[in-house]
C-alpha cells in the first residue's frame, strides 16, 4: 500500500510536471469552440489487438497526450454498442486503471466517441449542446482529432463521463447511486416482477457498487412497480416520491425536440440514458446519453412513442405533466430560434451553431479517412440538419400550438 | 512398471516353486528385509543371482547387472483457509499419487521412471537414463529438473513443509527434457551440474508460454547450472556439523517469447498477486544457497532472482526495464525426538515399534517480490508495459510440525501466514493477510 500512495503521488506529480504553464482545466478539454488533438501510444500490437477484437472490452495501456499535458500509462478499451468499429474504433479512456487516483484536469475518464453512426457527425454535440441550454443534465462534448501513435484514426468528440465528478459539477453531491441503462431488451418500463435480478440485468451500477443488490436496485424495482400498479388517483402522489414527473416530462420532451429515435421513447424501447437516485433523497433523475440518433426528421411526431412506454403514458395522463411535456417542447423551439432574424429560423442558435461547427469540423471530417461513409455523405448530412434547424421550430410549436385541436398538417 | 515388478516377482517365484523350495512370504517385521532368493538349478553353471524383497522397499536384484525398485508415493492434503479464497482450496486435495521404477545397470547406468496418476496432461516426472563414466563425470538425459534451487531440487517427498519456498516453486525452473552433465570432486568438497533442456512445454509450476500471434509458445532452449561445495568436508578434525556446511550457486539462461509471458507473483495457495507483464528477449536466473546441519538441527537459507528482458515492449515499442522477481527464504528445523538430521529421516524408534516415531519442528520465513529491475526514471504503474513495474511482494511465515511414524508415513502440519505489500492486489481485494492451515498424509515406498 506505501509503495502505491507514493506511486499515485508520483504519478500526479509526473503529470504536473509535464503540464505548460497555462493551466489546463476539464472546461478547455470539451471548449467546443476549438479543434483539439489527442494523442495515444500504444505498443503498435496492442492497437492492432484492440483493433482485431473491436468487441472486446480488453483494456491496453498508452500515453494519452491533449494540449501538451501528457498523462502516462491510461487504459484505453474499445466501447459502445452499434458504432463498434474495427477501423475507426470508438474509446474509452480510464487515467485511473493502473494508478488509482491518477486525473487528468480532474477527469477519471472520459470517452472519445468515433462519430460512425451519425454521417453529419455533429449530432451527438449538437444534442448536447442544446440539452445544456435547456438546463438539463448532459455531458460536456467537444471535437478532436485522434492520433495514434502519430497517425491520424479521424475526427472524434470527446465526452465526458457520467461518473462521479459529472454528478459534483451537476448536483453538487455524488454519493447517490448512479446507473448506466444497459440496452438488453426491449424494455418500456413494465414490471419486471420482484426478483432483483431483472433490474440489475439492465441497470448496471456505477457507484456505490459494493452495496448490496437490495440496497441498490429495490428503489428502482419500487419506482417501476410503483408506477405499474398504482392507481391512476394515487399516481401522482406516489410515483412523485420517485420521480420529478414535471422533469422527467421536460427531459422527454427536449428528446422529441430534436427527434431522438433511440433515446427514452426509443424504436426498440428505452436507451441511452443514466438513472442517478440522489443521496440524499430517494428520487431518480434521468441523465441523457449517446445522442447520435438525433434530429431523424423536422415533422417527427410531438408524441412519438409517447403511449409505448407506460411510464411515459401515465404521466401524460396528468394535466399538469403534460403542460410541462408541452412547455419542454415550446421551449426546445425557443431555444433553438435564439438571436434569429426577421423571423428566419435558418440565423436562429441552432443554425447559426450547426455552421459554426460545421465549419469547424469539416477541413478534420474530409481528412478522416476512416469514417464509414464519404465527405459528400458528410456534407450531406448537413444539409440535413440546417433543414432540420429551419423546420423543427415551426412544426414544434405548431403541434403544441393545435394539440387537444382537431388535427392541422404543420409544416 | 507396475508390470515389471509383477513379471519380476513372478519369474523369481516361478523359479522357487520350479527348484522345489518352499517361497518364503515376507513378514510383517517393518524394517527387516525378507530376500527371496533364487538357487542356481541342479548342475547349471554360471550360478545366476536373482534376488527379490519387498520390505523394506519391492526390489529385483539380480547379481550386480541389474537391480530395479518400485517407486510409490502419495501425498494428501487437507487445507484450511482464513479468510477463504476460493473454495475449492479447501477440497482434499491429491497432492502426489506417483508410482514408478528405478533401478541400475552395470553399476553404471541409472534409470528411473515416474509418472503421476491422475494427471493426464502431463503425467511424466522422472524419466532419464544416468551414464556413471566416474564420480567426476556422469551424463543424464531425459526428462528431469534443471539444475536450479536448493529448494527446488530437492525432492518433493522430503521437504521439511508441506508446499515448497515460493522461489523455490515459482522461480526455479521445473523439469525440462535435457541432457547434463555432472559429478563431484573430492567427495562432496565439490559438485557441478551443466545442462541443456528443450522446453518444449511448461511444466510443474512454471506457467504456460503465449506467443502474441501464434497461441501456446515455447520457453526454447534452457542452460542452467550448479556448483556446491562442502568445503570442509574432508576434514575430519571439524565437528560434523561444520564438515557438513554446504554452499551453492546455480544460474539459468534462456529466452522468453514476445507476449504477456512475464513472471506471475502467486501467493502459496497459487493466487495471483502480481500479473505477468510482456517481456521479450533473455530470461535470467541467478541463485545462492547455504545448508547446515549439526545432529537434530537444520538451518537453510536461499536467494534467488530472475530477470525478464523487455525488448521494444513499452508504449510506442521502446525498450524497458527488465522485470525482475526477487526470493528469499530461511528455515530451521530440530527433530524433538534427536534424529539425526539429513536428507530423509527415519525414526529412531518407529511408532507401534517401541516408540513414537520421530518428530520435527520447523519454522520458514520467506518472501516473493516481483517489480521491475530500476525505475527507468518514472513513478510506477500497475500496466504490463509500464518501464516501472508497481511492485508487489508476498511476506510468508510457515510454522511446521512433522511426525515421522516410521520409514513410510509421515504427518505434517503448516500454519502459513502470508502478508502482501499491495493490498489491492492481493488475493482478495483490499485484504493484506491471510492464514492457511495445511495437514498432509505421505506415504513413500
Amino acid at each position: 500500500m506505501r509503495f502505491r500512495f507514493l506511486s499515485v503521488c508520483l504519478a500526479a506529480a509526473f503529470v504536473l510536471q509535464v503540464r505548460p504553464a497555462g493551466a489546463q482545466t476539464a472546461d478547455d478539454v470539451f471548449n467546443v469552440e476549438g479543434l483539439n488533438d489527442i494523442r495515444l501510444v500504444l505498443h503498435s500490437s496492442d492497437w492492432q489487438k484492440l483493433k482485431d477484437n473491436f468487441q472486446d472490452n480488453t483494456y491496453y495501456p498508452a500515453d494519452f497526450t491533449w494540449g501538451g499535458v501528457t498523462v502516462r500509462n491510461v487504459g484505453i478499451r474499445s466501447r459502445g454498442l452499434g458504432s463498434r468499429s474495427p477501423i475507426k474504433p470508438g474509446l474509452r479512456v480510464d487515467f485511473d486503471k493502473y494508478a488509482s487516483g491518477q486525473r487528468f484536469v480532474n477527469l477519471k475518464s472520459l470517452v472519445l466517441d468515433n462519430l460512425t453512426q451519425d454521417p453529419s457527425m455533429l449530432k451527438e454535440v449538437l444534442s448536447m449542446r442544446l440539452f445544456s441550454r435547456l438546463g438539463l443534465p448532459a455531458p460536456r462534448e467537444a471535437f478532436v482529432r485522434l492520433y495514434v501513435n502519430n497517425t491520424l484514426v479521424g475526427l472524434y468528440a470527446v465526452v465526458e463521463s457520467i461518473d462521479k465528478r459529472f454528478l459534483e459539477r451537476v448536483f453538487s453531491q455524488d454519493n447517490g447511486n448512479l446507473f448506466e441503462y444497459d440496452y438488453t431488451y426491449d424494455f418500456n418500463f413494465e414490471y419486471l416482477g420482484d426478483d432483483l435480478d431483472r433490474y440489475q440485468e439492465i441497470f448496471d451500477p456505477k457507484t456505490n457498487e459494493s452495496h448490496s443488490t437490495f440496497e441498490l436496485f429495490d428503489p428502482i424495482h419500487r419506482m417501476v412497480r410503483t408506477a405499474n400498479e398504482a392507481s391512476d388517483a394515487a399516481f401522482e402522489g406516489v410515483m412523485g416520491e420517485f420521480l420529478d414527473l414535471k422533469e422527467f416530462a421536460r427531459h422527454v420532451a427536449s428528446e422529441n425536440f430534436v427527434a431522438e429515435n433511440d433515446g427514452w421513447l426509443g424504436y426498440a424501447g428505452m436507451n441511452n440514458f443514466y438513472l442517478y437516485q440522489f443521496g440524499d433523497r430517494p428520487q431518480f433523475q434521468v441523465i441523457t446519453w449517446d445522442k447520435d440518433n438525433t434530429f431523424l426528421q423536422s415533422d417527427f411526431d410531438i408524441f412519438q412513442r409517447v403511449d409505448r412506454n407506460l411510464l411515459m403514458r401515465r404521466a401524460m395522463a396528468i394535466p399538469a405533466v403534460k403542460q410541462a411535456y408541452l412547455d419542454g417542447l415550446t421551449a426546445a423551439a425557443t431555444s433553438s430560434l435564439e438571436g434569429q432574424e426577421n423571423g428566419d429560423a435558418g440565423t436562429g442558435w441552432l443554425a447559426r451553431e450547426i455552421e459554426r461547427l460545421a465549419a469547424l469540423v469539416l477541413p478534420a471530417a474530409r481528412a478522416d479517412t476512416n469514417k464509414p461513409y464519404s465527405t459528400s455523405d458528410v456534407e450531406s448530412a448537413i444539409d440535413g440538419l440546417r433543414a432540420f434547424a429551419r423546420a423543427r421550430p415551426a412544426f414544434v410549436t405548431c403541434a403544441v400550438a393545435n394539440e387537444g385541436r382537431p388535427p392541422i398538417a404543420c409544416r | 512398471m507396475t508390470r515389471s515388478w509383477i513379471a519380476a516377482l513372478f519369474v523369481t517365484a516361478s523359479a522357487s516353486l520350479a527348484s522345489g523350495q518352499p517361497l518364503p512370504m515376507p513378514t510383517a517385521n517393518v524394517g527387516t528385509a525378507p530376500v527371496l532368493t533364487l538357487p542356481p538349478a541342479a548342475g547349471s553353471t554360471p550360478r545366476l543371482d536373482v534376488k527379490g524383497q519387498v520390505f523394506p522397499t519391492p526390489r529385483v536384484r539380480i547379481g550386480k547387472a541389474f537391480s530395479i525398485e518400485l517407486i510409490a508415493k502419495v501425498q494428501v492434503d487437507v487445507s484450511r483457509f482464513d479468510p477463504v479464497v476460493d473454495d475449492d482450496d479447501e477440497a482434499l486435495d491429491w497432492r502426489r499419487r506417483r508410482l514408478g521404477v528405478k533401478g541400475e545397470l552395470f553399476n553404471r547406468v541409472e534409470f528411473e521412471v515416474e509418472r503421476e496418476l491422475g494427471d493426464d496432461n502431463d503425467p511424466w516426472r522422472d524419466v532419464f537414463v544416468n551414464l556413471k563414466a566416474a564420480d567426476t563425470f556422469e551424463v543424464k538425459a531425459g526428462h528431469f529438473r534443471v539444475p536450479f534451487s536448493l529448494d527446488g531440487l530437492t525432492g518433493s517427498t522430503s521437504h521439511d513443509f508441506v508446499n515448497r519456498s515460493l522461489g523455490g516453486s515459482l522461480i526455479a525452473p521445473g523439469r525440462d527434457v535435457g541432457v547434463m552433465v555432472h559429478g563431484r570432486t573430492g567427495g562432496r568438497v565439490l559438485t557441478y551440474a551443466l545442462g541443456v533442456f528443450d522446453s518444449a512445454d511448461a511444466v510443474d509450476e512454471v506457467s504456460a508460454f503465449v506467443d502474441d500471434e501464434k497461441g501456446a509458445a515455447s520457453l526454447g532452449r534452457t542452460v542452467g547450472g550448479r556448483l556446491t561445495t562442502q568445503p570442509f568436508d574432508r576434514l575430519d578434525r571439524l565437528p560434523r556439523g561444520l564438515r557438513n556446511l554446504e554452499f551453492g550457486g546455480n544460474a539459468t539462461w534462456s529466452s522468453v517469447p514476445e507476449g504477456l509471458n512475464g513472471f506471475e507473483g502467486r501467493s502459496v495457495y497459487r493466487h495471483t498477486f502480481f500479473a505477468p507483464v510482456y517481456v521479450k528477449g533473455d530470461r535470467v536466473r541467478a541463485g545462492l544457497d547455504a545448508t547446515f546441519r549439526a545432529g537434530p538441527t537444520s538451518v537453510k537459507a536461499e536467494w534467488m532472482r530472475m530477470w525478464d528482458e523487455r525488448l521494444a515492449q513499452g508504449l510506442g515499442d521502446v525498450d524497458l526495464p527488465k522485470a525482475v522477481a526477487r526470493a528469499w527464504y530461511v528455515s530451521g528445523t530440530w527433530l524433538v525426538t534427536g534424529e539425526t538430521k539429513d536428507d530423509s529421516v527415519r525414526p529412531t524408534r518407529p511408532f507401534l515399534q517401541g516408540g513414537i516415531g520421530a518428530i520435527e519442528a520447523a519454522v520458514r520465513i520467506e518472501r516473493l517480490g516481483v517489480g521491475s529491475a530500476s525505475s527507468g526514471g518514472e513513478p510506477a504503474f500497475a500496466n504490463p508495459r509500464a518501464a516501472n513495474l508497481l511492485g508487489n511482494h508476498d511476506d510468508a511465515v510457515t510454522l511446521g510440525l512433522t511426525w515421522y511414524l516410521n520409514r513410510w508415513f509421515r504427518l505434517q502440519g503448516n500454519a502459513i501466514h502470508e502478508s502482501f505489500d499491495d493490498a489491492e492486489r492481493a488475493p482478495l481485494f483490499g485484504r493484506a493477510t491471510y492464514w492457511s492451515y495445511v495437514g498432509r498424509l505421505q506415504f513413500v515406498l
